[in-house]
């Protein structure tokens, strides 16, 4: 049925910003983090996203939902403070910090948030209009 | 009865058209729903276009479809989905591929909205006038 396809659409849409600001929460909060289990500072987390085909729905392959494909972690270069009492001083006193700039962080929270208010004024306008279909029933 | 109610124009005009604009709907979820996926394009089809074409098709089917026996059934007209197409320019393109502009899909969402609330009621007030048809014959 159309209006369940368009609530599994958006709730794609929304499930992937979802885990999008969940990432970026991770980067702010490790913003200073100068050791991971892997060795070395933080590294910056994006997701990539990627169409879904929508499985079992009647309509044509142009309905797409969307999923995250892969977390992808930043090769920009860290960066450097000179700090010699720091435990992760390097030889030269220098120690390495995640390469997470806040400012982008906000403005892709902003845009994460954005997005996802999209997805739901679309569940909210295919529940108006689901509701104003049943309204049809009431001829009395 | 089963004439008043499958064969009235209004109500079929009016089903094709909510038919259209929930496939536009999903379109628009679609559309959201990918608003940062890289590559994705725009998809969207002319609504004016589709409707006038299916109004069309449900003329010629009405004229052209003869019962021949009076247990024929009145035909239904199948309705197809029009293909979709890029409407957004590939000037608005990002630098992923992606071209989906949040101002144009909300302004859509929100106008495929009314339009299929409009058809919804207009649906309602053939019906009431069909119920009152009724009542008045049964005093």
């Amino acid at each position: 049925m159309s209006f369940n396809d368009i609530n599994s659409i958006a709730s794609s849409g929304m499930a992937a910003q979802r885990l999008r600001v969940q990432l970026i929460a991770a980067n702010i909060a490790n913003s200073e983090t100068t050791k991971t289990p892997e060795g070395g500072p933080f590294r910056r987390k994006d997701a990539v996203f990627r169409v879904m085909p929508l499985q079992g729905s009647s309509s044509g392959p142009e309905m797409a939902g969307v999923q995250v494909s892969k977390v992808v972690s930043s090769t920009e270069p860290f960066i450097s403070k000179y700090d010699p009492s720091h435990p992760d001083a390097n030889a030269e006193g220098v120690v390495l910090y995640p390469n997470v700039n806040p400012v982008e962080e906000m403005v892709n929270l902003t845009e994460a948030s954005r997005a996802f208010e999209a997805n739901v004024s679309v569940v909210r306008a295919a529940r108006t209009m689901a509701l104003s279909a049943m309204d049809i029933l009431r001829v009395q | 009865m089963f004439d008043l109610i499958s064969s009235n124009p209004m109500i079929q005009a009016m089903d094709r058209s909510m038919t259209l604009a929930t496939r536009r709907t999903e379109l628009i979820a679609s559309n959201l729903a990918n608003i940062d996926t890289p590559g994705y394009r725009t998809q969207d089809f002319d609504f004016n276009e589709a409707l006038k074409t299916e109004l069309a098709r449900m003329d010629s089917q009405q004229t052209s479809l003869v019962r021949t026996h009076p247990q024929h059934m009145a035909s239904t007209p199948g309705s197809s989905l029009p293909p979709t197409v890029d409407p957004v320019g590939p000037a608005y393109e990002r630098n992923d591929g992606n071209d989906v502009s949040l101002d144009r899909e909300s302004m859509l969402l929100a106008r495929t909205q009314q339009n299929y609330q409009l058809s919804s009621n207009f649906v309602q007030t053939e019906l009431r006038k069909i119920t009152s048809m009724i009542r008045e014959g049964s005093r």
